[in-house]
């Protein structure tokens, strides 16, 4: 350090060092605040973009349908990141029993499982009880389990005692009187069954034989095993002919006790069933199976893609799988997976269905798996394709190569059965970006149609969310870019006049004869000095304000996406990679100013006189002597004819005054182009970040207001558990007319649409004399001695809506088309409404028009009855018009159509509603969250419904859209005062230094009278023209791309132009004060 | 022309007395040098007869006038000039801007001041076509002529001159040193020279030579 002058001038210059130092620490500040920013929000968008994938599946008629033709075509597909084909397998578990064959949970009633194993009869007490006036005797026998063959262990347990009641009779026949102390062989179902607390172990033992009761491998007959007292056969199965067999028996018990279903996926939080929109969106005929198949996640985590992508030895097991094994999060599990998987049909009754197949060519390819997450399986998954009992996803990129497929030992099966066949309810994918979703839909749609399968693409608003996004990206990236320039152009203003001021000292150093290799180190060690402090400090605190500002930003998006947790937290690498960065730019500066003033003569940087350059010949250019010696041998004054040098007495004139400062500016501002074009860019530059940045408030701000005005909420209640019994006359109807009314009579509501259907009606042409005929029953077909359910086909089906537009569009499919109704002349939708008086405008199917024979325009009656099935009135309708029975909802085809307020007259005003969707005026938009609630402690009160309701209020959208909106407005309110900060503090900064290097020429300005007063204005005005020759252009084109100048903007440029103003008074009054004479002389 | 009476100056803090009692009178007409080692207070002394500072104690005059009573920047523009060994022009100016500037500053139309910059640059030795170059562009003894033709431009009669021979060769010195004498000489000017050069000093019509803070008396030279 004693030997480097450059680094103590820097300590010697405190006002100058501290001056370029604050420069490089705001710089670095503000580099890494919006880096740290755009790392961390970027890291948290594509967090985001998980929940707003284009995930898409495949439907057909027949879920079962084969789609692996559809999953080539996609799998090829240059939209299409992956298709999870998801070939399920079987796996069988590794020293662990599956908890139930059928996947039943314990509590099942019908859960009945095998067990065989070997117990010590410990006691036997024969105890009665009655029933029926009749005693009836048992055998209460505790055993003692002394070796289990096959079975659960959540069941049988070796070394526990069990107690078992036996038929006495049947005890008896055993001769068990004497068994206490023997060891036998048992074997049991167990069932948990209603009346009883825990588990029942259920004695299989032949009531009139002596032996247990045992379902062969073929399926063919009963064996009777007698029992023996295993001592004396020494477990021993085949030594014994009537138990020979047992040994396979039990074999084949517990491979299939320990079977699982090993479901490989690509990304499990991408399988159409974990999708929460499946369950309404999916028109699978089998909508309540597939909505079975739902899973959460409620411990852990799912099967990620990185999982897959990593090959990471991972599963998901379901809770009850978890729970009945023992095993939990970070257990392993050890399975092995046949190579030659088996293909069978499952039956229904449990008893039998364990021994079915033949495990013939087992290779055993065994993989380990840590458990990461559990799935909360509320379903009972009865078709799963193999005789799996439960279902445990992993990686699909674990599965096994070359996996064959058996040929199935009991007669044909369905092509679903088979591996390799790929079912449409598991095939998904997920696009590369939901941006492409429109063009996706555009090229495939047509081609998967014709395979027959329609292509879903899954409501995840992912359009929405990335309209929204990009302009928060955009801006967050613009932010950036911003400063990354403010950070170079601030570096290499720094390195300039750190250079500069040194460059005496450099080439007197170099006169000394140090070389410009040892001077560049030297130099280098000077800026390492005072720059990494300076980078660091500024980093520093950028880190931490930009992770508090961006955790802040990001926090309101949890009320957004569920279960979203800002985790604001860039790698410590980031921080040193940016102060590496800032560091290689200062160094990087500083060798090529280096470079450059090593170029020019030494010399000539000590006298401070220009070489001329290009010259051919070596003379000197400078050579003073040879030029003085001939031009000035004459050393007096060269004074001609009258002319006197103090003749001349200059004449005062203010305005020529004024001028002539101007042009002293103007010349300075011209002539030093390095400078001044330096101050312009960074005026222009940052009037036109600031104005961008306040534009961009203001438009957000402005399609906030849009979204709030123009977004659609939709509402819709309906009954809580869809498989609920229906309480009322048919199809769910379970509103009651008054919950109806108290919602839409809130205040918040724009419009609603309810349906009501009503199953006791039928139409019939009228009597002669208008009345309903006596003989209806025989018209119809009905039957009054037998229950109306069994009339149900004699009878039409009034199926009520308020709103035609509506259900019209409901009963739209794309593609397929939707209800057409033929009106009869004269009538049309608009009549489709109840006018009291008037005879109950009625809409037809083609059905009931031909079997009840009447036609457009005819006047019928409607037959009905209220709550009395025996009681039936009538009231006339007239046919308006007749629809072709294109209604997609299954339990309404077919039937009469008709406005809800006729059904409520006919019922009397006591209608129950089947749907009530509702929309909300836009109005309340922004009080959504008060709507909701007030809604819902309507539709939670105990007369609201038949039944419990559910009110699902979709304003995910209005969340989502206002949300990132405000997100957006939120992260540039917070970006725009440190933007505006960090210019003025910058720009000021700057001024202050520039006019600090004018030091010499305000002495000089001094010593030749100009006041101090007047050199501070020259001086001042110098930067404030700098300044507004950047500040103007900016103005002139943000005012022409039709940017607002809002106050905030222009308070913002009366702040960024005072604290230039500011920052050059300082520099000027500084200046100022310093002794003239001192600068401007000599030192001796 | 000008003239110190008894002019004291001691440091703000009060504990060295830089200038003792100094009592000098410059003459129109006369070329003065003022000689001495370093440190003796030349220095401080040029600040106080250039205006930019004030004695602790006696007086200055210009003329029959006070500096006590005169506005210090008012004097420095219209009473005296300047010339320093570093020539000090504006680097952004040319030479003839740099001559026309202290005009311009008063007021003088931009044309006439160019026109007088001009005559100035001149009589000073400086060729035309050199007028519009930048100091950078001009040698030592050229640019140390513009500060004297500048110097002159205002009509100031005193001429204070801080080693301004001290960045030249030979024979520029000689010919600035002509230059000055030639302007108390033949214009009538009241020139200072503060030097360390006996052969200006030797040359000079007045040598004032300073010791401790103090004047010795002066010695006429024939």
């Amino acid at each position: 350090m004693r030997k480097n002058i450059f680094l103590k001038s820097m300590l010697r210059q405190p006002m100058r060092t501290g001056l370029l130092v604050l420069l490089i620490a705001l710089a670095s500040f503000a580099f890494f605040l919006r880096t740290v920013e755009f790392v961390a929000v970027r890291a948290e968008i594509r967090a985001l973009e998980g929940n707003f994938r284009t995930i898409g599946t495949v439907q057909a008629d027949d879920y079962w349908a084969d789609a692996s033709a559809v999953a080539d075509i996609l799998e090829n597909s240059s939209f299409v990141r992956y298709v999870d084909r998801m070939l399920g397998i079987e796996g069988i578990l590794l020293n662990m029993h599956s908890p139930d064959l059928g996947g039943r949970p314990i509590e099942e009633p019908t859960r009945l499982t095998d067990a065989i194993f070997a117990a010590v009869v410990v006691d036997m007490d024969i105890q009665s009880f009655i029933r029926g006036g009749e005693s009836h005797y048992f055998a209460w026998t505790t055993l003692y389990i002394y070796e289990v063959f096959a079975g659960f262990p959540a069941h049988v347990v070796q070394g526990q005692i069990i107690s078992l009641g036996l038929d006495a009779n049947a005890a008896d026949n055993l001769g068990w009187t004497d068994a206490i102390g023997g060891t036998f062989l048992f074997r049991t179902n167990f069932a948990v069954q209603f009346g009883y607390f825990g588990v029942m172990l259920v004695p299989r033992v032949g009531r009139d034989s002596p032996g247990i009761w045992l379902t062969p491998l073929d399926g063919d007959g009963l064996w009777t095993l007698p029992f023996y007292r295993l001592q004396e056969v020494g477990y021993d199965f085949s030594q014994v002919p009537e138990i020979a067999h047992l040994a396979e028996h039990i074999r084949f018990l517990n491979h299939h006790q320990r079977g699982i279903y090993l479901q490989p996926t690509r990304d499990m939080s991408a399988m159409p069933v974990m999708q929460p929109e499946a369950r309404i969106r999916l028109g699978w005929p089998r909508a309540s199976d597939v909505a079975d198949l739902f899973r959460l996640h409620p411990n852990g985590r799912g099967i990620t893609y990185e999982d897959y992508l990593n090959a990471n030895p991972v599963a998901v097991v379901s809770n009850m799988f978890a729970h009945l094994n023992q095993v939990s999060v970070g257990d392993i599990l050890e399975i092995s997976i046949p190579l030659n998987q088996r293909v069978e049909r499952l039956m229904p009754a449990y008893r039998d269905f364990l021994i079915r197949s033949t495990p013939v060519d087992y290779h055993y390819h065994v993989i380990e798996l840590e458990i990461v997450g559990t799935y909360f399986d509320f379903a009972r998954i009865r078709t799963t394709g193999t005789f799996c009992s439960s279902f445990v996803y992993f990686p699909a990129s674990l599965m096994p190569e070359g996996i064959i497929l058996s040929p199935p030992a009991y007669g044909e099966l369905p092509g679903w059965y088979e591996y390799g066949h790929l079912p449409s309810i598991w095939l998904g994918f997920e696009l590369y970006s939901a941006r492409e979703e429109q063009y996706f839909m555009e090229a495939y749609a047509d081609i998967i149609e014709g395979l027959g399968f329609g292509l879903m693409i899954f409501e995840v608003r992912a359009q929405a969310f990335w309209a929204t996004i990009d302009p928060m990206l955009l801006i967050i990236t613009f932010n950036a870019a911003v400063f990354w320039v403010v950070l170079a152009l601030v570096l290499a203003l720094v390195v300039f006049l750190f250079l500069q001021q040194r460059r005496k000292d450099m080439a007197v150093q170099r006169a000394l004869g140090f070389s410009v290799k040892r001077l560049l180190w030297r130099f280098w060690v000077c800026t390492l000095w005072f720059g990494v402090p300076a980078v660091l400090t500024g980093g520093a605190l950028g880190w931490i304000l930009a992770l508090t500002i961006t955790d802040y930003t990001l926090s309101p998006l949890a009320d957004i996406i569920p279960g979203f947790v800002p985790a604001v937290s860039p790698s410590y690498g980031w921080f040193v990679g940016m102060t590496a960065i800032v560091i290689g730019l200062l160094v990087v500066f500083v060798g090529a100013g280096v470079g450059y003033m090593a170029k020019y003569p030494v010399l000539e940087q000590l006298q401070g006189v220009k070489a001329k350059r290009n010259k051919a010949t070596n003379e000197p250019t400078r050579s003073v002597k040879t030029a003085e010696g001939n031009e000035y041998a004459n050393t007096r004054l060269q004074l001609g004819g009258n002319f006197k040098v103090g003749d001349f007495i200059p004449v005062a004139a203010p305005m020529q005054r004024f001028a002539s400062g101007t042009r002293f500016i103007l010349r300075h501002i011209s002539r030093s182009p390095a400078k001044s074009v330096l101050g312009i860019f960074v005026a222009l530059f940052f009037v036109l970040v600031l104005g961008w940045l306040s534009e961009s408030i203001v438009r957000t701000g402005d399609s906030i207001d849009r979204l709030y005005e123009s977004t659609i909420v939709h509402g819709e209640i309906r009954q809580a558990n869809p498989f609920d019994l229906s309480p009322g006359r048919y199809l769910g109807d379970v509103i009651w007319r008054h919950t109806v009314e108290n919602v839409a009579e809130t205040g918040f509501i724009e419009n609603i649409y309810v349906e009501a259907g009503h199953f006791r009606s039928f139409v019939i042409p009228p009597g002669p004399d208008g009345t309903g005929p006596e003989n209806w029953y025989e018209i119809i077909g009905y039957d009054r001695d037998v229950s109306i359910f069994n009339n149900l086909d004699a009878l039409d089906f009034m199926f009520a809506f308020n709103d035609m537009d509506i259900f019209m569009a409901e009963n739209y499919i794309e593609g397929v088309g939707g209800v057409a109704i033929n009106y009869a002349p004269g009538f049309g939708s608009s009549d489709f409404v109840r006018r009291p008086g008037e005879p109950v405008p009625l809409i037809i199917s083609e059905v009931i028009a031909e079997r009840r024979g009447v036609g457009l325009g005819d006047e019928v009656l409607i037959g009905f009855t209220r709550y009395v099935p025996t009681t039936w009135n009538y009231v006339p309708a007239v046919v308006i018009g007749i629809h072709n029975d294109a209604i997609t909802r299954a339990a309404a085809q077919g039937a009469m159509l008709l406005h809800t307020d006729a059904i409520a007259e006919l019922m009397d005003g006591m209608t129950l509603f089947t749907t009530f969707r509702f929309t909300v005026n836009p109005d309340y938009n922004r009080d959504i969250l008060y709507v909701h609630d007030y809604i819902n402690s309507i539709i939670t009160g105990r007369t609201a419904g038949v039944g419990r309701l559910l009110f699902t209020f979709w304003d995910q959208l209005l969340h989502t859209l206002v949300g990132v909106a405000n997100q957006t407005l939120l992260l540039l309110e917070l970006v725009y005062p440190v933007a505006l900060t960090a210019s003025a503090a910058i720009a000021g900064g700057l001024s202050m230094l520039l006019i600090l290097q004018t030091a010499k020429t305000a002495a000089i300005l001094h010593v030749l009278g100009t006041t101090k007063k007047k050199t501070v204005v020259i001086l001042l005005m110098d930067q404030v023209l700098v300044c507004l020759a950047g500040m103007l252009p900016a103005l002139v084109v943000l005012a022409i791309i039709g940017v607002t100048f809002s106050s905030m903007f222009l308070l913002s440029l009366g702040i960024y132009f005072t604290a230039i103003v500011i920052g050059a008074f300082i520099g000027a009054v500084l200046v100022v004060k310093r002794p003239a004479l001192g600068m401007l002389q000599v030192r001796e | 022309m000008l003239r110190l009476e008894n002019v004291c100056y001691r440091y703000k803090t009060g504990d060295v007395d830089v200038l003792r009692d100094i009592s000098v009178n410059f003459e129109t007409g006369k070329f003065h040098s003022i000689v001495g080692p370093s440190g003796v207070g030349k220095t401080t002394l040029l600040s106080i007869m250039a205006g930019l500072d004030r004695p602790s104690s006696g007086k200055v005059f210009i003329g029959d006038e006070d500096l006590a009573g005169i506005d210090l920047n008012v004097y420095r523009r219209d009473k005296i000039s300047m010339v320093f060994q570093s020539f000090h022009l504006f680097p952004l100016l040319t030479a003839l801007e740099n001559t026309s500037y202290l005009l311009e500053a008063r007021g003088v139309r931009r044309r006439d001041a160019e026109a007088r910059a001009r005559e100035l640059l001149t009589v000073v030795g400086i060729d035309e076509s050199k007028h519009r170059r930048y100091p950078s562009n001009l040698s030592g003894g050229e640019q140390q002529r513009v500060a004297i033709a500048r110097s002159l431009s205002t009509g100031a009669r005193v001429i204070l001159a801080d080693e301004p021979t001290g960045n030249l060769d030979m024979a520029n010195s000689s010919a600035i040193v002509g230059l000055l004498k030639s302007l108390a000489q033949d214009e009538d000017y009241c020139v200072i020279v503060v030097t360390h050069n006996m052969e200006i000093a030797d040359g000079s019509d007045v040598v004032f030579r300073m010791m401790d803070g103090a004047i010795a008396p002066p010695r006429m030279e024939m």
